[in-house]
């Protein structure tokens, strides 16, 4: 940056020179410019994929649109008023969000207890530490079409999971062909891979955590339950907050492991359906962009409110 | 449509009296429909489809196969090798029939309508390719395919050489062709032998409703747990088996032009409360109930002695349960003293924006015509859909076989128009409910029916 503005100095047109406010006006142009350059690559995609698309979903949320097949429709506030009837009676979109609520607090509750035992766990000076860091974090690496399949094996009535409990004589359910299992089993599939991802970030944040901290307290006689509860937790709430928030855009969006598992209309008796799944279903299944594109601003609404409160309650400012 | 030319030099002129014709049909008059200028070329029109609109423009003149060098972009899906490897060989034996063409078969794995969708949005449109019912109701008013009657009046292929029931979903409102039906298959009642002969009962072919039940209470053994027992039928929570039933009793799915849920009627109710009775009653299950993931694995294991399922059971059954002992009857008589079936099937069409029409018309012919449906039929691997076809000999050594070629006879088409993915949902979601004890028949029906509804009148396009 200092180079290119000392270059442009000299070479730079009588104008230049006339009075103090062009000079730096000229001078921080250049760098304005350089900066955008090297911004360019990036803010190129994120003009086509990000900006553009938010504004035309929006826009197109406002129309009757069959995608390819009919000129759009005007159609005013009437997508939003059919959302409104839908929440309001019980619709797919309703169930879905609902699934969702019910999914996030679940998967993140545990996900994000989880993740930090895990992360303390590594976080002690074990024989095998770097073993076990790629053991646990095996699941993350791995994708979810895939694991989704191999659970969808071990949640067969005579599959995997239930021949273990039948080993403790226990007859286990038809979990995925069970409403008030199916759910859950994709819950705990779901907290299974994500919770390694969430370790990386706390046993990077356990590790800024200064040791005097604790020789202080050991000092003052506290002991290492003490130590967890008034030092570790704490001082990681920045990252409890990021854990958290992540872990809810994420599960709020849950799409994949359900649709692989459970099919497009959330089997069984749409107890897997979930938002993403009912816009999904609404723009390609039914052909219905406007309101798929409407329901999609609905869940973003939902999910920027929800990491707000996050940030609100969780989130704290530490400076070591 | 038929605008059928004899002369070119009347191109012209023609070409606006048909387009009047098409007008006038198109405007709700209720003349007959196809009546054109030629009064010598017969009008290629099937059944008169009231839950599609006609397009208001599309091409009213068949062009003649071109020539030189063409190359003709050909999409489906392969369900199986077996079906990839038949296509592949009637594509090869059509471009030997027309040398100067090449085709490509480009199958599309996945969700088929979605990618197609996003063909027709960029305009990227393969020349000929398979057309779900789904798609047509779409595709058709939109103007986005080939229209074949002018071409099937040309070459005397006359729309009733095939089965109206299944020519049905790929025709407008006025009859006028878009689609021709390239295979189809009904269900059949596949009952194991070994296990019927073992509880007493005989050839289930002119059962009525009640003999099934019968028959099912008598099949099952239960064990200590549902893997160690046999159950009567396998019965899915599905508005595709369901509908059979709903139909056998005199009930319909959708009112006429689709707009109106009419399956939770009395009959319909009735319907349901019998389909679900298996279930309830523990002489029926749902497939999982088992461990087995649809219908016909648990009849090849088995584990169930009858189920409902199509023609794709054969090679699926010879594939994995080859020693299985078992027949195919028809599907029992309801109380209304009638059968009921539901017919499956896809048609091949033309994009109208192809460059090589009168080849892609060509491919469409040879593909629907005898030579290749014949082939279908010996494969094993579906219907034919021509008439004529149904004394092949195939079918005296198959009379399974038979028996689903039988069912276009009373069979109707799986496909209820512009709710149709909503309806197949809520119905099924209905049927699994009541299945589970949470609802009663007709609560079921009624919620799901009002769901329907609600749903045709936000989201149908003004």
């Amino acid at each position: 940056m200092q180079l290119a503005a000392s270059k442009a100095r000299p070479g730079g047109p009588p104008g230049t020179r006339r009075g103090l406010p062009f000079k730096i006006n000229r001078r921080r142009l250049t760098e304005t410019l350089t900066a955008y350059t090297f911004l360019a690559p990036y803010l190129f995609v994120l003009i086509v994929f990000t900006l553009i698309a938010v504004v035309t979903a929006l826009t197109l949320s406002f129309f009757y649109v069959d995608f390819g097949f009919t000129t759009p429709i005007f159609y005013g506030f009437r997508n939003y008023l059919n959302i409104w009837y839908d929440l309001t009676h019980d619709g797919d979109f309703a169930v879905g969000l609902r699934n969702c609520v019910e999914y996030t607090i679940g998967v993140v509750t545990l996900q994000t207890i989880l993740a930090l035992f895990l992360a303390l766990l590594l976080n002690q000076k074990v024989r095998g530490r770097g073993f076990f860091r790629t053991v646990f974090y095996l699941p993350a690496m791995t994708s979810s079409v895939a694991i989704s399949l191999i659970f969808y094996w071990l949640y067969q009535p005579q599959g995997g999971i239930n021949y273990v409990l039948s080993l403790l004589h226990i007859q286990g359910p038809a979990w995925l062909e069970n409403p008030s299992t199916a759910l859950l089993a994709i819950m705990l599939l779901n907290i299974w891979t994500t919770a390694p991802t969430f370790m990386l970030m706390y046993l990077a944040a356990l590790q800024d955590i200064p040791s005097t901290l604790y020789e202080a307290a050991r000092v003052d006689g506290a002991n290492s339950w003490q130590m967890l509860w008034k030092i570790t937790v704490p001082l990681l709430r920045p990252t409890t907050f990021a854990v958290v928030a992540l872990g809810s855009i994420g599960a709020f969006q849950m799409f994949d492991q359900a649709f692989v598992m459970e099919g497009a209309s959330g089997a069984p008796l749409r107890s897997t359906l979930t938002a993403a799944m009912v816009i999904y279903d609404t723009a390609f299944q039914k052909s219905l962009m406007g309101l798929a594109c409407a329901q999609a601003f609905v869940l973003f609404i939902i999910i920027f409110a929800v990491t707000l409160l996050q940030k609100r309650y969780i989130d704290v400012n530490i400076q070591y | 449509m038929s605008g059928t030319t004899r002369k070119r030099s009347f191109w012209s002129i023609l070409m606006a009296l048909t387009l009047v014709a098409l007008l006038t049909a198109c405007g709700g008059s209720s003349s007959s429909s196809g009546g054109t200028t030629s009064g010598a070329s017969p009008s290629a029109t099937g059944p008169k489809n009231a839950l599609v609109r006609c397009p208001s423009n599309t091409n009213t003149t068949a062009a003649s196969p071109e020539t030189g060098q063409i190359h003709l972009v050909v999409a489906g899906w392969a369900s199986t090798p077996a079906e990839d490897a038949l296509v592949k060989q009637g594509l090869q034996n059509f471009e030997k029939l027309h040398p100067n063409v090449t085709v490509t078969w480009t199958p599309i794995p996945g969700d088929y309508a979605t990618k197609m969708r996003a063909n027709v949005a960029s305009g990227n449109v393969p020349d000929v390719f398979y057309l779900q019912p789904p798609m047509a109701q779409e595709y058709i008013p939109a103007g986005k395919l080939l229209n074949l009657s002018p071409y099937m009046a040309r070459d005397h292929v006359s729309p009733s050489t095939y089965y109206p029931s299944l020519m049905q979903d790929f025709d407008c409102a006025d009859g006028t062709v878009f689609g021709i039906p390239k295979d189809w298959n009904s269900l059949g009642l596949f009952y194991n032998k070994t296990l019927f002969q073992q509880a007493g009962l005989g050839d289930p072919s002119n059962w009525t409703w009640d003999d099934l039940k019968n028959a099912a209470q008598k099949l099952t053994k239960r064990g200590s747990s549902p893997a160690n027992s046999v159950y009567g039928i396998a019965l899915p929570a599905d508005a595709s088996r369901w509908g059979a039933f709903l139909f056998a009793n005199g009930g319909q799915m959708v009112s006429a032009d689709g707009k109106q849920a009419l399956f939770n009627s009395q009959a319909g109710i009735q319907a349901a409360e019998f389909y679900t009775s298996f279930e309830l009653n523990h002489t029926g299950v749902m497939p999982g109930d088992v461990g087995a993931s649809w219908d016909g694995d648990a009849f090849g294991k088995q584990q169930v002695a009858m189920t409902l399922e199509g023609g794709w059971m054969i090679p699926f059954l010879a594939q994995n349960y080859p020693k299985v002992q078992y027949g195919i009857a028809p599907l029992p008589i309801g109380p209304s003293g009638k059968r009921g079936n539901l017919l499956y099937t896809n048609a091949w069409a033309a994009y109208s924006g192809t460059k090589y029409p009168g080849m892609a018309w060509e491919l469409i012919k040879y593909m629907t015509g005898a030579d290749y449906q014949t082939q279908v039929l010996h494969d094993g691997f579906a219907l034919p859909t021509l008439t004529s076809l149904a004394n092949d000999s195939y079918f005296q050594q198959n009379p399974g076989v038979k028996v689903l070629q039988d069912g276009a006879a009373y069979g109707q088409p799986d496909f209820y128009g512009v709710a149709d993915t909503e309806i197949h949902n809520d119905v099924s979601n209905a049927l699994q409910s009541i299945m589970l004890g949470k609802q009663s028949a007709t609560d079921a029906l009624n919620a799901a029916a009002q769901k329907v509804n609600t749903w045709i009148q936000q989201n149908v396009a003004p």
